[in-house]
């Protein structure tokens, strides 16, 4: 039962294409702003994703049991790091997120998001039940995605915190849960939500944000602003804008706002290449994650465990969520929260976890080769 | 076994969850490109350009600064430009340096020391971190003449020589050996030359020096000044079409605030100085700079209390830039519009109830005086007609672009000529007894035919208290008390009355308040038994309140606020809410008047008034009155001198500056041992038109001193108004009686050397005043 074999399966060769399609995108976009910004943030990456895809390999080789038993040791400890990460991370953009290796800088918050999927997917495997659940029992799943949640939100990062609770979220519905309890559920989250939003969790800057993706909602005329006035947000859509439905040249594109865009090969990696391939270019991407997304659930709707079923949700769900959240906000659907483009914005930890979630999904359709 | 811990479950239960989730990530991915379509197919034109546009940027538009006007349009303050020179040193490669001094000794005139100074400075290492442009020339002859800001007119070439060694100018000489700007005969000056002795100018035939013999540089002035008859070259048309010989160099046009009157309303106007960080508190929200740079704000005055209505909105003008770095505003005109660039609004022009013609002559009659200030108000609006301070300064100097700080100026005087006086708290001596009988006549305590002896002093609580006529005015009633200004009368007032009850009434005649002028002024001071305890060791003493009633020792009052005063003596008892400032004017010229406060009426029997009124009118116009030799001329004039103790100390400072010129230290020392002198009063009697204050710091009597200036002063105004018919007739007194005959000499001389009328230095009981009864524990 190699990794080979498992190719057999059409989606898991459209999964897998999909992956690599989406990280060779990314480099070559990479490549792009690195133009612009006199950079060479590209070749870092590409030795990440080298490394993430040799991870992936290996996640897929190995049994997810040993993976499984070492899931809650592993949680333990990554809670563990982000109280550390509070005390004694380097700090970034006024965050505190990196732990510092030697050389490397680690963000224990990225690694939570698949520690969280295994262990919210070995609790449920753990437990019977052949009915959805009712609220009281999902206290216990609950307070395993809260705590992460809680230690990311005080770092701060709202977005990687927001993505955890999403995937964590996401795995509780998919497992089901009784039509009472969901609206119970939902009326304590949007209860929690404007608590949170009057009691100060969340901060002025974010209440800022959401206001004037609000307003540009709401707003249908835009209103240009001198450069310094301009948001982040503002300045991505025009470039986003400006690509139209085919697209410019190298020239005209680095000519336009993208010289000023901030974050450009972080958060705001999909507005070059939007600027660049217009809605077509961004549309081929969209589909590519479509095709990575459709790929987990696909698993997870084949899966005869209940353990691999949660997996792939929560694979399909880390993926999904960071996609969604990360293009809505470049392309002016959401207000501006910093969660990055799996696979495609720059960054170690993240391209890691993600290849490395990739991995279980290859695991799990190995496996499901086997068995059946 | 299976891999997995868990148990199996079936999958079937998955599998409309599966279903639901797939829909939801396709609808989200829906969503996604539906809003891609509208961003980029949609709006995409729209942000397009918007993307095109690298840069928008908003350069600051100065809002020129209001003008300060009288209300018959004489302009106090406007605007100027000025021009310098300036070398961006950081441009000036070392071989450049010589040909640039020559290129500017070339255009300007220029001598050679100047010349050399330039290349010493152009010599120095440049700190690549500062580059401070070096200015080598302040304030260019372009429109307006240097010396009189007269706009200069053109005229025929005028052959004009420039001796580069000495820096003196020469013309050439005239046909006729007349000057042709005074049409006087020009005078031979022995060494070749020729000069004016009316304006000073020099006349030569020939082309070399007439003092150093150095060769002089010939070239035709094409400029003149209509008021001075100078000559001048345009210098920055000059420079500017000259500018490609020096690339290193630029011509900076700033616009200056001028005061075309200088020294006249320095204090009034106030000045200008450069913005500090002291300015820009408290800061605005979100980190808008109040100020620019190099912006200046007003320092003093009303510059200083308009400064904001002055100043106006700064606006904003838009420069947009296309990638390429062009400028490109022509197919942008939506973007400007919805940038909305903020519009410049000038500063309000401030009109002014000043009169300057009478302001002129105030000034000139106040030519002998050293220090002190004089007001001129109308009773009736409140409106201050003239307000002069001296020493003046010129504000232009302070203003100017490199003004030197206003402190030092300051210092280099004992006169403080940054001071304006007229607002600053003097003790009012005499003047200030109207109150004490005005409240006397008002609490009862005295009447039109109270009597006191005074025998030239009066001893009260073990101490003597000297009136300044030593000899005594002998039996006085309060009319004869106010006109020859007995002290002793007005001791036993005040005894009488208290200190609560003179406390409450010079509150209610306007002592201790602010009287209303836009600038700062001090509210002087208006001792009560509560003051006492707590600025005076030993507490109340009651012979305070004695010293009170002559307003001596603790009791401070503004030339202004006694005037004020006054004023409500002269109208029949409205005490003017004061000001200086008529209006604004709009863009349009327009007046818009502020709102005013209305006066307040005092509270005093018409008859009490019309007592003091009489006696005061009595002090100019009676033999016997203090003021009996400043009748003036044209009307009368009622008022009431003061003499007030204020011995001071020379600052140390100020010994120190002057210990090298012992007989300035000594001039100076004594003259601040003298009395400040003081006469306030009003014209004509009947139907006041003005009120007129003077103080005279350090000025000895206020009879002999202050009163012939504020009559000078009475007399220009009537010269230039007409006076109102007196509809008042002269008071009639039941009681005449003759004077005492040694007083009749000494009347006058109310500022004659004496001890104090209020310091214990005679007593013969030297134990300390009794403790009151609020000191004991």
């Amino acid at each position: 039962m190699s990794v080979f074999s498992s190719m057999r399966r059409p989606s898991t060769v459209i999964g897998l294409l999909c992956t690599i399609a989406i990280c060779a995108v990314a480099v070559d976009n990479l490549v792009f702003t690195d133009s612009l910004m006199q950079t060479t943030y590209h070749r870092t990456q590409i030795i990440w994703f080298v490394l993430g895809l040799v991870g992936a390999g290996l996640v897929a080789a190995i049994d997810p049991v040993y993976v499984r038993r070492v899931g809650m040791s592993v949680y333990f400890a990554l809670n563990i790091l982000l109280v550390l990460v509070l005390v004694i991370g380097r700090e970034i953009n006024y965050s505190r997120r990196w732990i510092e290796l030697g050389p490397m800088s680690l963000q224990p918050s990225e690694f939570m998001k698949l520690s969280i999927i295994l262990v919210v997917a070995d609790w449920f495997d753990k437990r019977r039940a052949s009915e959805n659940w009712r609220l009281r029992d999902l206290i216990r799943p609950a307070a395993l995605v809260a705590v992460p949640v809680i230690l990311i939100n005080r770092e701060p990062d709202l977005g990687t915190s927001l993505v955890v609770a999403a995937i964590g979220g996401s795995m509780i519905l998919y497992e089901g849960i009784r039509g009472r309890s969901a609206v119970l559920a939902m009326i304590v989250v949007v209860l929690g939500a404007s608590v949170a939003w009057e009691t100060g969790l969340i901060r002025d800057y974010q209440k800022g944000r959401a206001e004037a993706w609000y307003q540009a909602i709401v707003e249908e005329e835009e209103r240009p602003r001198a450069p310094s006035e301009r948001t982040q947000a503002e300045q991505a859509l025009w470039a986003v804008g400006s690509g139209r439905l085919w697209g410019k040249t190298d020239a005209d594109a680095r000519q336009s706002v993208l010289r000023h865009l901030p974050f450009v090969h972080t958060d705001f990696a999909l507005a070059p290449l939007c600027t660049r391939f217009g809605l077509v270019g961004a549309t081929v991407l969209f589909l590519l994650y479509t095709g990575v997304v459709g790929w987990g659930l696909a698993i997870a709707n084949r899966a005869t465990e209940r353990f691999d079923a949660l997996l792939a949700i929560g694979v399909a769900a880390l993926v999904f969520w960071q996609f969604f959240i990360n293009a809505g906000m470049v392309i002016g659907l959401l207000p501006v929260v910093g969660i990055t483009l799996p696979l495609f914005s720059y960054g170690g930890s993240s391209a890691l976890t993600v290849l490395v979630a990739v991995g279980f999904l290859l695991n799990l359709s190995r496996r499901g080769q086997g068995r059946r | 076994m299976g891999l997995s811990l868990g148990k199996s479950h079936d999958p079937q239960r998955y599998r409309p969850h599966f279903r639901v989730a797939m829909v939801l990530v396709l609808a989200a991915v829906a969503a996604l490109v539906a809003r891609l379509v509208l961003v980029q197919v949609v709006r995409g034109d729209r942000y397009q350009k918007y993307a095109a546009i690298e840069r928008v940027s908003r350069v600051r538009a100065q809002a020129p600064r209001g003008l300060i006007k009288t209300s018959d349009g004489t302009v106090l303050a406007r605007n100027i430009e000025s021009h310098s020179l300036e070398i961006m040193t950081n441009r000036v490669k070392p071989e450049r340096i010589e040909p640039i001094a020559a290129t500017l000794a070339e255009l300007l005139d220029m001598t050679d020391a100047e010349r050399a100074s330039v290349i010493n400075e152009l010599k120095k290492p440049v700190d690549p971190r500062k580059r401070r442009p070096l200015t080598v020339r302040r304030d260019l002859v372009s429109t307006h003449c240097p010396y009189d800001s007269s706009a200069l007119e053109l005229t025929t070439e005028q052959p004009h020589g420039y001796c580069t060694t000495c820096g003196r100018h020469f013309e050439a000489v005239p046909q006729k050996k007349t000057c042709p700007f005074d049409q006087r005969r020009l005078v031979a000056s022995g060494n070749g030359g020729w000069h004016c002795v009316a304006c000073d100018r020099e006349f030569l035939d020939g082309d070399h020096c007439a003092y150093d013999g150095q060769p002089l540089r010939m070239e035709p002035h094409i400029l003149r000044c209509p008021l001075c008859r100078r000559t001048f070259n345009d210098e920055v048309a000059v420079l500017r079409a000259n500018l490609h010989r020096l690339p290193e160099a630029r011509v900076v046009a700033d616009i200056q605030r001028e005061y075309p009157y200088r020294y006249l309303a320095s204090h009034v106007l106030g000045y200008m100085g450069y913005v500090g960080p002291r300015d820009l508190e408290p800061p605005l929200p979100f980190g808008t700079p109040r100020f620019g740079m190099s912006d200046r704000v007003g320092r003093s005055g009303l510059e200083l209390a308009f400064d904001e209505a002055l100043r106006g909105l700064d606006g904003e003008q838009l420069i947009v830039k296309k990638p390429s770095g062009e400028e490109a505003a022509h197919d942008l005109d939506d973007l400007v519009a919805a940038l909305k660039p903020r519009q410049v609004v000038a500063g309000a022009t401030v009109r002014l109830t000043l009169d300057v013609d009478l302001q002129r002559a105030v000034k000139v009659a106040m030519k002998d005086v050293y220090s002190g200030a004089a007001v001129v108000i109308d009773p009736s609006t409140g409106y201050i007609l003239a307000m002069y301070a001296k020493p003046s300064f010129d504000p232009n100097e302070l203003s100017g672009k490199h003004a030197p700080q206003a402190r030092p100026l300051d210092e280099i005087s004992a006169y403080a000529p940054l001071l304006n006086k007229a607002l600053r708290g003097y003790p009012p001596a005499s003047t200030y007894k109207v109150v004490a009988a005005l409240a006397g006549l008002q609490e009862g305590i005295i009447n039109a035919k109270s009597e006191y002896t005074c025998s030239g002093h009066y001893d009260f609580g073990g101490r003597r208290f000297h009136c300044h006529n030593r000899r005594g005015h002998g039996e006085v009633d309060v009319h004869d008390a106010l006109r020859g200004s007995c002290d002793v009368f007005f001791y036993r007032v005040g005894e009488e009355l208290g200190i609560e009850r003179l406390e409450e009434w010079s509150r209610r005649l306007g002592f201790g308040e602010p009287t209303g002028i836009e600038i700062r002024e001090s509210v002087g001071r208006v001792p009560s038994r509560e003051w006492y305890r707590q600025h005076v060791p030993g507490g109340y003493f009651p012979g305070f309140a004695l010293s009170t009633a002559v307003g001596q020792k603790d009791v401070l009052a503004s030339p202004l606020q006694i005037a004020r005063v006054y004023a409500a003596l002269a109208n029949g008892g409205q005490l003017p809410s004061l000001t200086i400032v008529e209006g604004f004017e709009d863009a349009a010229g327009k007046l818009i008047a502020p709102n005013r406060l209305p006066g307040r009426d005092i509270g005093v029997k018409k008859a009490n008034l019309q007592l003091v009124r009489a006696a005061l009118r009595a002090v100019v116009n009676e033999e016997g009155g203090t003021a009996f030799g400043s009748k003036p001329d044209s009307v009368v004039m009622a008022g009431k001198t003061g003499t007030a103790q204020a011995p001071q100390r020379l600052r140390k400072e100020m010994v120190e500056r002057l210990k090298d010129d012992p007989g300035q230290l000594a001039r100076l020392t004594a003259w601040l041992q003298n009395d400040h002198s003081w006469f306030v009063g009003w014209a004509p009697w009947g139907t006041p038109k003005v009120v007129v204050a003077v103080l005279i710091e350090h000025g000895g009597s206020g009879g002999h001193n202050a009163a012939p200036i504020a009559r000078q002063i009475v007399d220009a105004w009537f010269a230039k108004h007409p006076a109102p018919p007196d509809l008042e007739p002269a008071p009639v007194r039941e009681k005449k009686k003759p004077l005492p005959v040694e007083q009749a000499d000494d009347a006058a001389d109310e500022g004659a050397p004496h001890d104090g009328n209020d310091t214990p230095s005679v007593e013969p009981d030297p134990s300390p005043p009794e403790p009151g009864p609020e000191d004991a524990p």
